[in-house]
């Protein structure tokens, strides 16, 4: 098997995709399919992905082709994101989500971090309210109930060691 | 499309990069939300003595007490919190001395921490901070870690709350020994006494002694526990002085699957060097793969028996900062295989005061010619024509290394004589040959692709032949060999380095990644305030 060898890949709209083998290993998902079946010169179909996000999944890999410390690249929950990093995931919410589910399924854990990271950011220092218009999201408690998860989750009674 | 943050293990996931309080406020959103980020909130749980005003209620913990992970209490807390049936899950148990009278520290508080201890099987770390349980008010609390079938790591800080010697400590059967003997696989131990000779167990009976499991040792500012008779500091300071601390050895069992061993002296508490060499040369280690005895002051024939007793597995770390490790050391380097694997190497010693100490510099450049995979080196000195006669260096992945290097001068060693005698002509060729020296030096550093930390000439300058021999940080020296050195985030060199314009361009330019660099002099005076502030404004520290 040599280095240079290339993988078929089809998104979900049948789409095909020609990479190189190792950018297709930095998605666990298919460097495990790739060791166990070993090369089958057909197309690896990715129902779960459409050709958009696809193209942009290869664009993260083939920027990260030859990173040393690709797998433990955004390990540091503190560390900010880089320059590259931080453009490429300026994509509209939809696309970010289409990135994170792709990132999910195809296991590639630094694009998994990156952009849950966005998504974090995207939290951070929002009120409730806030959050919920960010997201989208109908807020389904009761005055009463939302009166007693704060009353047991008020700040300052734990000392994060 | 379903949408990400419906799945409650990609929730999970951007939670993890958020503080406690955004997630607090993520509780809030929805119920979803709020079922799926409420273990997260409750992973970590601590009562500190202060501020009890936002203590959540007892009923509130009780409900959520089977998320709890890690705990940590003060040494005040009121015992009703002690007791909840669904706290099962904890995995790490931390009791901290909060700074009021430690009378409070009880049986009963004991007894309370016993029950803890008791249901909570899958327990495996416990830290104790200022919080020594004394044997006598804490029998029941020992029994049941020394019978702990979970407990891998027991960390004891200890100092300020600390009765000295500890009560019982000295007993080999004590829980703590008694726990070790059996399971325990990680043991730290801070500023505590161990008694040097207690009768129960004389030094040397120790030998016998054995911790099947221990796979890493971490003893700081474990000292002998001495009875101050007076209190005038110098009579004490003498006292430490002549302590040979050999307390700490008896905590030097026999491992045989120790990897890790970590010991911190200090430069008034004397370290026991006999008996630690004697027992890395008897082999109680055998498996070690990091060693750091720090501040420990061997000289260069006891830290070779050390590395001589090294090397039946990988040695990834040796860090003997204030250790003499010269040519002896070296050779036990070289006949144990240890450049191979070397990782982290720390031999820096200020007692090396001697400006171009050549036997400094050969360690420095052999290591640097044989260390494959070293990434972290701290030393001395490194001459520059060591540099320039010598070999490659095989250190190419290093990311931080610190030492000073020397531009010397190759004609040194001519006759002087004829330097004079040649006058004009010898100074000419002796200038070449400085900047060849600079160029070798910056080809070597050059090829550290991965290097964030660069320290040289780390230490002020005084006398006139230092400052003539510092190495020169200046593109017409060479520093442009450096553009591919693109992750520098830390630069620190001598008090007389002088930077122009186009230096600082250049710095700009290749160096995106920079944070700090120590103070440089510019030939104009009022521009270095200027580069300055515009530095710090873009993220560069000029310390």
């Amino acid at each position: 098997m040599s280095a240079h060898s290339q993988i078929l890949l089809t998104s979900s709209e049948g789409t095909e995709f020609i990479i190189d083998r190792d950018i297709a290993d930095k998605s666990m998902l298919l460097k495990c399919m790739l060791e166990d079946i070993g090369e089958i010169g057909q197309a690896v179909p990715l129902p779960n992905v459409s050709g958009p996000i696809l193209t942009k999944v290869i664009e993260y890999c083939t920027h990260h082709r030859d990173d040393p410390n690709f797998l433990s690249a955004n390990d540091d929950v503190a560390a900010e994101i880089d320059e590259w990093d931080l453009e490429y995931c300026k994509v509209d919410q939809g696309t970010l989500y289409e990135l994170i589910l792709a990132a999910n399924y195809l296991d590639i854990k630094p694009l998994m971090d990156l952009t849950c990271k966005t998504v974090a950011n995207m939290i951070k220092a929002k009120s409730p309210e806030e959050i919920r218009k960010t997201f989208n999201i109908t807020n389904d408690f009761t005055p009463e109930e939302e009166d007693q998860v704060r009353r047991e989750n008020g700040k300052g009674s734990r000392r994060l060691s | 499309m379903t949408h990400p943050l419906d799945l409650p293990e990609i929730l999970l996931h951007v939670a993890s990069f958020l503080d406690n309080k955004d997630r607090e406020s993520c509780l809030l959103v929805c119920k979803a939300w709020h079922q799926t980020i409420v273990p997260l909130i409750w992973e970590k749980f601590s009562l500190w003595t202060y501020r009890r005003e936002t203590w959540p209620s007892i009923d509130t913990i009780d409900r959520h007490a089977h998320h709890i992970s890690t705990l940590a209490y003060c040494s005040n807390l009121p015992h009703e919190y002690f007791f909840f049936p669904g706290l099962r899950q904890v995995r790490s148990l931390s009791l901290s001395f909060d700074g009021l009278p430690a009378g409070i520290l009880d049986s009963t508080y004991w007894d309370a921490v016993t029950v803890i201890i008791r249901q909570n099987r899958g327990l495996e770390i416990l830290n104790l901070n200022d919080t020594w349980p004394a044997i006598n008010a804490a029998e029941g609390f020992w029994d049941a870690v020394a019978s702990h079938s979970g407990i891998r790591t027991i960390s004891v800080h200890g100092g300020k709350n600390m009765n000295s010697p500890p009560n019982g400590i000295d007993r080999p059967d004590h829980g703590l020994w008694r726990i070790c003997r059996s399971q325990l696989e990680k043991l730290y131990l801070t500023s505590i006494f161990l008694p040097a000779n207690p009768d129960a167990l004389p030094l040397g009976q120790d030998m016998d002694t054995t911790f099947p499991r221990m796979k890493k040792l971490d003893l700081s500012a474990v000292t002998d526990a001495n009875e101050a008779e007076n209190h005038d500091a110098s009579i004490l300071i003498g006292q430490y002085a002549a302590s040979p601390n050999l307390g700490q050895v008896r905590a030097l069992a026999r491992c045989p699957n120790l990897q890790d061993l970590r010991m911190y002296f200090s430069y008034t508490r004397d370290c026991p060097r006999d008996a630690i060499v004697q027992r890395f040369v008897a082999g109680f280690w055998p498996l070690l793969a990091r060693v750091a005895l720090i501040i420990a002051g061997f000289t260069d024939e006891q830290l070779a028996q050390i590395a001589g007793s090294l090397g039946a597995v990988p040695v990834e770390e040796f860090l003997v900062p204030e250790s003499l490790f010269g040519y002896q050391t070296l050779a036990a380097f070289e006949k144990q295989n240890l450049f191979e694997s070397m990782r982290k190497l720390n031999i820096h010693d200020l007692r090396v005061l001697e400006w171009a100490a050549p036997e400094s510099s050969v360690v420095v450049q052999t290591i640097l010619e044989r260390c494959p995979v070293l990434e972290v080196f701290f030393a001395n000195y490194l001459l520059a024509s060591h540099v320039a006669h010598g070999q490659e260096w095989a250190a190419t992945r290093m990311k931080k290394l610190k030492v000073d290097i020397i531009i010397d001068n190759d004609n040194d060693n001519d006759n002087k004589e004829e330097m004079i005698a040649e006058g004009k002509k010898e100074k000419k060729k002796n200038k070449q040959s400085r900047e060849e020296l600079h160029v070798a030096v910056f080809e070597r550093l050059g090829k550290l692709h991965q290097l964030d930390t660069l320290i040289l000439n780390s230490r002020p300058l005084t006398n006139a032949v230092e400052l003539e021999r510092r190495m020169r940080l200046d593109l017409r020296h060479g520093l442009g060999l450096l553009e591919n050195v693109g992750r520098l985030e830390v630069l620190s060199f001598s008090n007389q380095q002088v930077f122009e314009e186009e230096e600082v361009d250049w710095i700009k330019e290749h160096w995106k990644k920079l944070r700090h660099i120590s103070p440089f002099m510019h030939p104009d005076p009022e521009r270095i305030r200027e580069i300055s502030l515009a530095m710090s404004l873009a993220g560069v520290d000029v310390y």
